[in-house]
Formats: structure tokens, C-alpha cells, sequence
């Protein structure tokens, strides 16, 4: 045993110390005159922005109480924080948006995976490269926080704390960056595409903050506590308010800092596995590792949320008020329940929808594992060829119910009055997730049908599925202003609505997607492929 | 030993690499040669389990291209038909990147990259940057980085191609060496005359297909099964001619300008020799009397064309 784990440990190690790519990088990064003025001309305006800062703070009041000066120095602090939390995001994706794609312009893509190295090894490197420039971002503010402290607006410990959040948000935007990095040709369109989706995350997280950090005035719950939602701790912009404030998790008081520093690694890991996975070819246990880490992690996302919306300690509740145990009362509206989830189900949905036609198209101009090779074939779900994709996807949801049930009777415990609802709640809205998949996926399906390519049949499927959330929006919020609300008939809203609909929905989709699904498979009988199994 | 079973690469409806299979040993100078767009680089890729074949497979003594590539790669270098050079990197740094990849340890690569240097005669450019070096050296800095992990198989795209007639010269020699380090080279080309001088066995590949694979000999025999003999007399052409004419293996015999007959011959070098004997015996004054040297070009586009129909 002990035999084996020393080999493990240090090739696990290798990936970080020692890494052949980071070395390469290292040697070469910071070679030159470019780089000094390039760092030079950052501090610069660093700054320079400083100084701007403080002489409009300084001429801002004429009043001098030690109160008012203290308040002041605390926003020149913060402000300083906002300074560096806008340049990490917007800074950080653009070196690692290069680097992959980089590396395939330049044609060293062959050589490098012409010897044994690991894909993890040089994704994992590549980010230590990129992230080496985060820190460098971060080392050369000090100064300019250090006056600051100095000033008395902030404690070194606020400073430890808020740089740390920084950091490890970074972390997470470059792996956005990696990842997408991986997907495209180009490196315009690597920076292009990076930039939208880390724009979209900071506008998220954004909102997640301001929500969290003045919800509790709005929703009527505790008012000055150092309770902040989790979902609202990942914003570079509240890092100064975040700190020093812990979340509810199952009961226990948990500070935000290690959470975000968990769930932010946690997500890094799943993004690099996804690049890895676009890189290796058929049949892969990078492929395999994805799907396996991305039930897990489905699985532990709904215990969470089903423990916290039915106990009301989870941070995801304080959207909606602090509600108890009796949020699956029978008096309760749901529309009240869900509300907080809302954003969380939303930006899932986003993410679910740049996976699917991923996974599901097909085309005969692809490479083995997007090959077309039947509808359905459950024992593929692991191994990442298209009849896999519709076994995974369902494998997800109920994973994701299974997850959800257990959080709920679990919190529910010792009030078994409360489970029968809430199971049925769960169920559902599982049977209308199922519906909602089959539908998305049989979309992908005619997609592929439509075309040999199966880059084509990809965006044409992201095209549809994105048309068919976004076109609906604007009439429903025109007919819901005029008449009644009829959001509910939109597939993203109607798990907030109680009774029928969820079924209604679940069962129409379904139907839709099966039809459609049943189809596309003249397309595969007509046209065989031949697809050798690899002995 | 290398042995490539019915190996297939289809793009979409296009047949790249058309059901290839041949074996090579240690020690072979593999001359792998096609037009543009035969299929070599389609070939070499799935060789270098850069690229999935279509079906068929190869192995590497014993070592299974499909089932573990790890290992392969291990045990191959691969110089693709373009540089990958970074800038900013001096060479001994490039070449412990890859000393790296290959997961050799740290205190062994500065001995192993001396080695290699000393190799490629680039000892004195060690601490330069890649960029400055001229064309040839930094080919032969590729070819340099394809040795670091001492590879049992080479894989070498047409590494030739660009280079000045003086570094082409230098890097032939390079690659007979390697031939004699017992390794396995397979040089791809567009041009036959380019290898066959130094490559024991070659292949023609055309639209993805192998025409001929074997010693370059046999290859030639196959395509020109006569053998031109150019003789020259000193006079007396005419009493040659005849001779010659009763001769045996002789198909037929030509004047030319300057007292010089050109002979079909279909015998072997015995018989060649016993032709020769018997011309001096019968008092033939013979100034000169060698084979004609086979126009490689020639051959090539008889092997080729014949494939187009
Ligand atoms: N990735 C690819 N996608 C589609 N067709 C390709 C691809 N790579 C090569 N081909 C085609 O395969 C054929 C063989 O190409 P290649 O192996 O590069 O030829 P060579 O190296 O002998 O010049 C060519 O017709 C080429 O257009
Ligand atoms: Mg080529």
C-alpha cells in the first residue's frame, strides 16, 4: 500500500513542482526589457489611480471628526480593493485565453504530445504560467495597500484576507480561460469568446454580492450579522465585505474564505478536467474523470441546496427571507421558496446548455468519439461518444434528485410530516428536468441530422437552444405586465410554480424530444459508419 | 521492430492512408516517399499516436499504438514537417524542456544534452537563442530534441525540405548515423533522389496506398528490369556491335556519338563481368564499361503514374 502511494504522490506532485511546461515558462517570461516596462507601466498607474483616489477623498468633506476621517481612509481602502478586483478579472483570463489555443497556432501542439507527457501536466502547467502573472499583479500592489494600511483604513490581517480572495478568484477565472482556450481555433476568438463568458460571471457574481450583501434588508431577515450567502462570496468586487463573514453549512458557522477557497478549487478542477477531456481523444479517462467528477459534484450541490431550503441554513434561503422548517408547508407559495435558487438554477442552465451540444452532436467529418454510433446506448455514458450523451444527461438529473431527496429528509428529520411533500417536490421537478433534457437533446440530434460537420451541427444547436430561452422572454414580460403572470409557461420558471405545470411541462417536452429524436435515426440507418471496437 | 498492419485514415469521405502495411528492423533507413498528399504525414502522425487511425494498427517491439500510446511515445521521436521552436529560448533550455517532457531526471539531462549537441555539432551554440540560428541548425536542433530519450524509432517528416544543398549534405550524414546507432528511421520526401542514397529500404505511397516497399534495389529492378551498360571502344564499333549482338543476356546494343554503345541488359553482375571478358578476350579495345546510373526521378513517376490509371 504504502508502496504504491509514493509513486502516486510524486507523480501527483510532478504536476505542480517540477512541471516541465511551468519551468519552459518561467525561464522565458520575465526575460527582457518587455516585461520590465510592461510591470513598470502597471505600477505606474497603479499608482497614479492611488493618488486620484485620495486627493478626491480628501477634498470630498470639509467636517474633520476622527469618525468621518476613519470612514474616509476605510473607503480610500476600498476603493483601492475595487482598483485591483477589476484588474484581476480583467487581466487574469487574457494570459491563460492564449496560452492552449497559442501552443496550436504554433504548431507545438505535435511535439508536445509526441512524448509522454501528461495532458494534465501541461494544463497544469499552462495555468501556473498564467497564474504566475495574477500573483505578480498582486505582489506589486502591496505598496500601494501597504499605504493604505498605513493610513489606517484597513489591518494587514483585512489585507491577508482580501488578497487571498483575490487570488483564489483568479485561480478560477483562469481556468475559464484554459478551458475555453481548448475549444477554439483561434486566439482572437479564444480572448473574444473568454472575455464574454468571464464578462457574464463577473456581471453574476456581481449581482450574487449585491444581492446577499443587501437582501437582508430587503427580505426583512437578521440585519447586521456576519452571516453572507456563499453564492454571493465570489465577486471580485466584495472581497473587502466577504472576508471577514462566515456562511451556515448544515448548521455549522464556516468562514466564506475557506468556502470560496474549496468550492473555487473544487470548480478549477472540474474546468481542467473539461479541457483535458477536449483534448484527448476517444475513450480517454480524462472523459470518463469529467462525467464521474461532474455527478459528484451535482450530487453534493443538490444535498446542499435540499438541506438548506428545507432548513433555511443554507445561504442560497437568505434570498428568500430566512424561512424554517416550514418551507414545504402546504401554505407556503413556492414562487417564495424557489426565489433564491432561481439565479443558481439559471446559471446552471447556462453552463448545461454550452455542455449539451457538446456532447451530443455528431458528425462523420469528426474524429472517433463524436462519430455517430446509435441513439441511446447506456454503456456509453462514461466514454463520451454521442449515444452516451442522452444516458448521462439523465444519469445527471437523477443523480441530482437522488442528491436533493437525501439533503431534504435529512434536514426534514424528526418532522415526517414534512417528507412526503417535499419528495414530491423533488420528483417533479426531476421528471420536468428530465423532459427539458430529453427536449435539448433531441434538438442537437436533428442538428447533426442537418449536417456532416459536427462544429456546424454544435453551434447551429447552441443557436436554437439559446433562440429558444431567450425569444420568449420579452412577450411573456410584455404579457405578464398587461395580464396575468405567465412566466410559469417558460421552461426555466415553471419549477417555481406549484401543482400540474411541472408534469404538464415535463411531459410535453418529453414528448416533443422523443418524436423528434425517433426521426433523426433514418439518418444513421441510411449512412453507416464504420466504428470498430478497440480490442 | 516495427510492424504497421493494415493501418486506414479516412477524413470524412476522403481516404487518406489506404490499408498500409509493412515492417521495418532496427537499423532501417526507411526512404518514405510520395507526392504531395499521398498520406506520408497522415501516416507518420498515426505512428506518433498523434492522430487515430481509422482502423489497423502498428506496434513498436511489441508495444501497441492504440492500447499504449504512453509507452510508444516513450520510445519514438517525431520531427514534424515544421519547426515548433519557441523564441526567446536559448537552445540548451529547449532542449531540457523536452529532456523534461521526457521525464528525464534533472541531474542526467546537462550530461544528455551535451551529448546530443556534440551529436548535431550545435556544442557551440548551446547558450544561443533558437531564433538566431540559421535554417539548417535549427533543424538540426529538432533532430536533437528527437534524441534526447535515446528513441528506438525515429519519425522524421521531410526534414529536408528548405534547406540549403550544404545542410542537406550535413543532415543526410546525420541520419545514416542514426541508421547505424541500430535505431529505426523513417524519413518522409516528395523527392526520391533525395534518399535513396542513404536509405536502405524506401516506400511509394500514393493517394494513400503503398506502391512498392523493399530495398532500393530491388525497387528499381522491379520498375527497369533491364540494366543499361554503357560501353565506349577505341575503335572498331562496328565489330563490337556485332559481338555484342550474339551475346548472350543482351536484349539489344545502340551506337551512339563518341564511340560509345548503349546495352540492354538483362543478366546479372556475373554475367556482366563475363561480357566484359569476353569483349577484351576477342581484342575489343573497351576505354570505358559501366552501368548507367537508373534516373531515380524516372523511376519514381513510372511507379506513381501507374496508380492514376
Ligand atoms: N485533418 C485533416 N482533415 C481533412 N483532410 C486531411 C487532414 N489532414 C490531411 N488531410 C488530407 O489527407 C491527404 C493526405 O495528406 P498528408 O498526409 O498531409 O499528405 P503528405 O504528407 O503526403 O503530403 C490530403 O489529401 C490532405 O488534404
Ligand atoms: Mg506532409
Amino acid at each position: 500500500m504504502a508502496a504504491n502511494l509514493l509513486p502516486w504522490a510524486r507523480r501527483a506532485l510532478g504536476a505542480y513542482f517540477g512541471n516541465p511546461i511551468a519551468l519552459r515558462d518561467y525561464r522565458t517570461q520575465l526575460r527582457g526589457v518587455k516585461a520590465l516596462v510592461l510591470w513598470g507601466t502597471y505600477l505606474f498607474f497603479l499608482i497614479l489611480i492611488a493618488v486620484l483616489f485620495y486627493l478626491s477623498i480628501l477634498s470630498s468633506g470639509s467636517q474633520v471628526s476622527i469618525a468621518f476621517v476613519q470612514s474616509e481612509l476605510h473607503t480610500f481602502y476600498q476603493r483601492l480593493m475595487w482598483l485591483l478586483g477589476g484588474t484581476v478579472a480583467m487581466i487574469t483570463p487574457a494570459f491563460t485565453a492564449a496560452s492552449v489555443v497559442a501552443e496550436r497556432q504554433h504548431g507545438s501542439f505535435d511535439l508536445l504530445f509526441s512524448t509522454p507527457l501528461r495532458l494534465k501536466d501541461f494544463l497544469v502547467g499552462r495555468m501556473l504560467s498564467s497564474y504566475r502573472y495574477t500573483w505578480m499583479l498582486l505582489i506589486l500592489s502591496l505598496p500601494v495597500t501597504a499605504v493604505g494600511v498605513m493610513l489606517g483604513g484597513a489591518t494587514w490581517v483585512d489585507v491577508i484576507y482580501a488578497y487571498l480572495l483575490l487570488s483564489v478568484i483568479g485561480l478560477f477565472y483562469s481556468a475559464v480561460g484554459l478551458l475555453i482556450s481548448t475549444l477554439t481555433a483561434k486566439p482572437v476568438s479564444a480572448v473574444i469568446w473568454t472575455y464574454a463568458v468571464v464578462g457574464i460571471i463577473v456581471l453574476v457574481t456581481f449581482i450574487y454580492y449585491q444581492v446577499a450583501y443587501f437582501g437582508p434588508a430587503f427580505f426583512g431577515g437578521p440585519s447586521i450579522t456576519n452571516e453572507f450567502p456563499l453564492q454571493g462570496a465570489f465577486s471580485t468586487f466584495g472581497v473587502v465585505e466577504v472576508a471577514p463573514t462566515h456562511s451556515l453549512l448544515f448548521g455549522t458557522e464556516v468562514p466564506n474564505l475557506i468556502l470560496v477557497c474549496v468550492v473555487v478549487l473544487l470548480l478549477v478542477k472540474l474546468l481542467v478536467l473539461g479541457a483535458a477531456s477536449a483534448l484527448s481523444p476517444y475513450a480517454s479517462p480524462e472523459t470518463k474523470s469529467l462525467r464521474v467528477h461532474g455527478l459528484i459534484y451535482v450530487a453534493a450541490a443538490a444535498l446542499v441546496i435540499g438541506y438548506g431550503t428545507t432548513n433555511g441554513t443554507v445561504g442560497a434561503s437568505a434570498f428568500a427571507g430566512g424561512f424554517g422548517p416550514a418551507a414545504f408547508s402546504p401554505g407556503t407559495p413556492f414562487s417564495d421558496i424557489w426565489l433564491g435558487i432561481d439565479i443558481m438554477l439559471v446559471t446552471g442552465a447556462v453552463l448545461a446548455l454550452l455542455f449539451i451540444p457538446r456532447i451530443t452532436c455528431h458528425g462523420r467529418d469528426a474524429e472517433r468519439r463524436s462519430r455517430p454510433d446509435g441513439i441511446f446506448n447506456s454503456r456509453r455514458a462514461f466514454l463520451g461518444t454521442p449515444s452516451g450523451a442522452l444516458p448521462y444527461l439523465l444519469l445527471l438529473v437523477i443523480t441530482a434528485g437522488a442528491g436533493a431527496a437525501a439533503g431534504l429528509a435529512w434536514a426534514a428529520r424528526g418532522q415526517p410530516d414534512l417528507l412526503p411533500l417535499g419528495l414530491a417536490v423533488v420528483a417533479t421537478r426531476v421528471y420536468w428536468a428530465a423532459g427539458c433534457l430529453v427536449f435539448a437533446w433531441s434538438l442537437g440530434r436533428l442538428a447533426s441530422v442537418w449536417t456532416s460537420k459536427v462544429g456546424v451541427a454544435r453551434a447551429l444547436h447552441l443557436v436554437i437552444l439559446i433562440g429558444l430561452l431567450v425569444l420568449p422572454i420579452p412577450m411573456l414580460s410584455l404579457l405578464s405586465v398587461a395580464g396575468p403572470d405567465l412566466w410559469n409557461v417558460h421552461p426555466l420558471y415553471v419549477h417555481g410554480s406549484a401543482g400540474t405545470a411541472p408534469l404538464l411541462w415535463g411531459t410535453a417536452l418529453l414528448f416533443v424530444g422523443v418524436v423528434v429524436a425517433a426521426a433523426t435515426r433514418g439518418n444513421e440507418r441510411s449512412r453507416p459508419v464504420r466504428l470498430e471496437e478497440r480490442g | 521492430m516495427l510492424e504497421v498492419q493494415n493501418l486506414h485514415k479516412t477524413f470524412g469521405d476522403l481516404t487518406a492512408v489506404n490499408n498500409l502495411s509493412f515492417s521495418l528492423k532496427p537499423g532501417d533507413v526507411f526512404g518514405f516517399i510520395g507526392p504531395n498528399g499521398a498520406g506520408k504525414t497522415t501516416t507518420i502522425r498515426m505512428l506518433a499516436t498523434l492522430l487515430e487511425p481509422t482502423a489497423g494498427n502498428a506496434r513498436l517491439n511489441g508495444v501497441d499504438i492504440l492500447s499504449d500510446p504512453m509507452e510508444v511515445r516513450r520510445r519514438i521521436g517525431y520531427m514534424p514537417d515544421f519547426f515548433g521552436l519557441y523564441d526567446d529560448t536559448k537552445v540548451w533550455e529547449y532542449l531540457d524542456f523536452f529532456a523534461a517532457a521526457y521525464q528525464i531526471g534533472k541531474k542526467q539531462r546537462p550530461e544528455i544534452i551535451d551529448s546530443v549537441l556534440e551529436l548535431t555539432d550545435l556544442t557551440t551554440k548551446r547558450e544561443s537563442f533558437v531564433q538566431t540560428l540559421s535554417r539548417g541548425m535549427q533543424q538540426r536542433l529538432c533532430l536533437a530534441r528527437c534524441l534526447v530519450h535515446d528513441p528506438t524509432l525515429l519519425l522524421l517528416d521531410e526534414p529536408a525540405s528548405g534547406l540549403d544543398p550544404r545542410a542537406r549534405a550535413e543532415l543526410k550524414e546525420l541520419i545514416a548515423e542514426l541508421g547505424r546507432m541500430n535505431k529505426i528511421v523513417i524519413v518522409s520526401s516528395h523527392i526520391l533522389p533525395e534518399l535513396a542514397d542513404f536509405c536502405n529500404t524506401i516506400g511509394i505511397i500514393e493517394r494513400g496506398a503503398l506502391l512498392a516497399f523493399g530495398p532500393v534495389k530491388d525497387i528499381m529492378k522491379q520498375v527497369q528490369p533491364t540494366r543499361v551498360i554503357r560501353i565506349r571502344v577505341l575503335d572498331g564499333v562496328a565489330r563490337a556491335l556485332e559481338l555484342l549482338q550474339a551475346a548472350e543476356h543482351v536484349k539489344s546494343a545502340e551506337p551512339g556519338e563518341d564511340n560509345v554503345i548503349r546495352v540492354q541488359f538483362t543478366g546479372e553482375v556475373e554475367h556482366q563481368a563475363d561480357l566484359l571478358e569476353k569483349m577484351v578476350r576477342d581484342g575489343v579495345r573497351v576505354v570505358d564499361f559501366r552501368e548507367e546510373e537508373i534516373d531515380l526521378e524516372d523511376v519514381f513517376l513510372r511507379i506513381t503514374t501507374g496508380a492514376v490509371h
